[in-house]
């Protein structure tokens, strides 16, 4: 896509313009809240967790507004299930937020224990390289910063103990796990109803008994996923400052991108 | 907040499936496709009965499988309409029950399966054919190609000759028997199709019998690997298209 394409009405638009003035909303938009909502160290690990996690989201975000080649139905649903998970988890952990932040955490803190002791298997019957006993050291000691590897527990189940499905449900968003989550888990899992429609052509010829052929065809992007995703932006925001309590401006860099994009006059605005 | 509609729930839930209602009921079926199965196994039928005539067509091949289950006793209740079926028969044999037959039918049989043989070197009736030179020109492959793409609508009428067909031999082998009461007993009146009601129905009645046949008894499935090697050598002698024409 060229960064100066005709829209719908004919008229000019600057893609990268208009995205560079979207991410500087989301930065500006997360800095907001960060500001308005101090660390407290009673509970430090809520505001680690949701406040990275609330990062993370706009990392997502500002990643696939960077790439407009990737606004396809072939590669933009794989962030946009991840943007889908991480607006879940928020939703989710701000029910409980003490109880299940430290459950967030032990979780991944058992995951990195079980990597780390995967590469020790690995490299047991074999010299270890200098730099792979730096590796292995790092991520030890990362792991003893936040609790002693020896005492970590390591859970083989997922984080929350429930299903994605179960969490939305509690946290009033099973529409967005219905309509969001699990359509674009379909693209994010290379699942039969997504390579069907996306990676396969039905040949015409009768005597092929009408299969379906592989193919890899370039798509033109689409400007519809960098929206959904400026959407599900402005959806997390709101939750997190519903549940939170704070009171700061909503959402500007959405709507500002939809004014831009439905009359490209306010782009200079 | 409005209760929510519930999704799916005519299905039993087990672990973590959803059985549908049908499988619920009836326990796992055993699927059997028109397309993939039935139309290779068919096709030699069909193209006797264009090459032919429905009722012409009818005439050769209920003469010509009255000779196969008279050859011997143990094909005497055979339904000789699958291809695959004639796989059983030696070369040999198959042209000695054609040649020795007191019906005139042979030349009119070879005629119409001769595009099949010359494509499809694999057909289990090529043995007819033994000993000429076949031809396989590109016009024959147009043809075969027409005909396979018409018998993919299951309701056409070529499709319904050529299943009725089936089902005939089924009768005529004495292997299936209806009630007096039911659509499938008036079944010369498949003639009609598709024009009366009646005809309809009988149609209806045949497409599921054929089901019935090649699905769990496998009354008139071979069972053999025709079917699939009728498609891969699809893939042999032409090359794919795409809808747009390229």
């Amino acid at each position: 896509m060229d960064a100066d394409e005709d829209d719908a009405a004919g008229q000019a638009i600057d893609v990268l313009a208009i995205t560079g003035r979207f991410r500087a909303g989301v930065n500006l938009e997360l800095a907001a809240r960060l500001a308005a909502w101090p660390p407290d160290f009673n509970h430090i690990q809520v505001h680690e967790v949701i406040g990275g996690m609330l990062a993370r989201q706009a990392t997502l975000i500002k990643g696939l507004a960077d790439a407009p080649p990737i606004w396809t139905a072939n590669s933009a649903p794989v962030i946009l299930r991840a943007i889908a998970d991480v607006y879940i988890n928020i939703a989710w952990l701000l029910l409980k937020p003490q109880e299940r932040c430290l459950q967030f955490i032990s979780f991944g803190l058992g995951q990195s224990k079980l990597e780390l002791e995967h590469y020790r298997a690995e490299i047991s019957s074999r010299e270890v390289t200098p730099e792979e006993t730096a590796m292995l050291g790092a991520q030890e000691a990362w792991i003893d910063s936040q609790r002693a590897t020896f005492l970590q527990d390591v859970n083989l189940g997922n984080w929350s103990g429930t299903s994605v499905r179960k969490m939305a449900e509690e946290a009033g968003c099973v529409d967005f796990y219905n309509f969001v989550y699990t359509p674009f888990s379909a693209c994010a899992h290379s699942m039969w109803h997504h390579i069907a429609k996306y990676n396969l052509v039905t040949c015409s010829n009768p005597l092929h008994r009408h299969h379906r052929r592989p193919t890899s065809a370039a798509a033109d992007p689409d400007i519809h996923y960098l929206l959904l995703a400026a959407k599900y932006w402005a959806k997390t925001l709101g939750t997190f400052d519903e549940r939170t309590g704070i009171a700061v401006n909503r959402s500007a860099a959405y709507t500002q991108l939809v004014a831009e994009l439905t009359d490209p006059a306010d782009a200079d605005e | 907040m409005a209760a929510r509609t519930p999704v799916l729930a005519d299905h039993r839930k087990v672990g973590s499936r959803l059985i549908a209602p049908f499988n619920d009921m009836f326990g796992p079926t055993r699927d059997v496709s028109w397309i993939n199965t039935m139309i290779p196994e068919l096709l030699w039928i069909a193209l006797i009965q264009d090459v032919h005539g429905s009722r012409r067509g009818v005439e050769i091949i209920t003469a010509f499988t009255r000779d196969v289950r008279a050859s011997s006793a143990d094909r005497s209740t055979e339904i000789w309409a699958a291809a695959g079926k004639f796989t059983a028969i030696p070369g040999e044999a198959l042209r000695a029950i054609v040649t020795g037959s007191p019906e005139n039918y042979a030349d009119e049989l070879r005629d119409a399966l001769r595009p099949l043989a010359a494509w499809y070197p694999s057909h289990p009736l090529n043995a007819l054919l033994a000993g000429e030179t076949l031809d396989a020109s590109a016009d024959e492959l147009t043809y075969l190609k027409r005909t396979v793409a018409t018998l993919f609508d299951r309701s056409c009428k070529a499709a319904i000759m050529t299943q009725a067909t089936a089902v005939w031999l089924a009768f005529d082998a004495d292997r299936l028997k209806v009630a007096p009461d039911l659509s499938l007993a008036q079944f010369p009146r498949i003639e009609e199709y598709p024009e009366t009601e009646l005809s309809l129905r009988i149609a209806a009645s045949i497409r599921a019998s054929l089901n019935q046949f090649f699905g769990d008894t496998a009354i008139m499935a071979s069972e053999s690997d025709w079917p699939a090697a009728f498609w891969n050598r699809g893939l042999e002698i032409a090359p794919c298209e795409d809808y747009d024409g390229r």
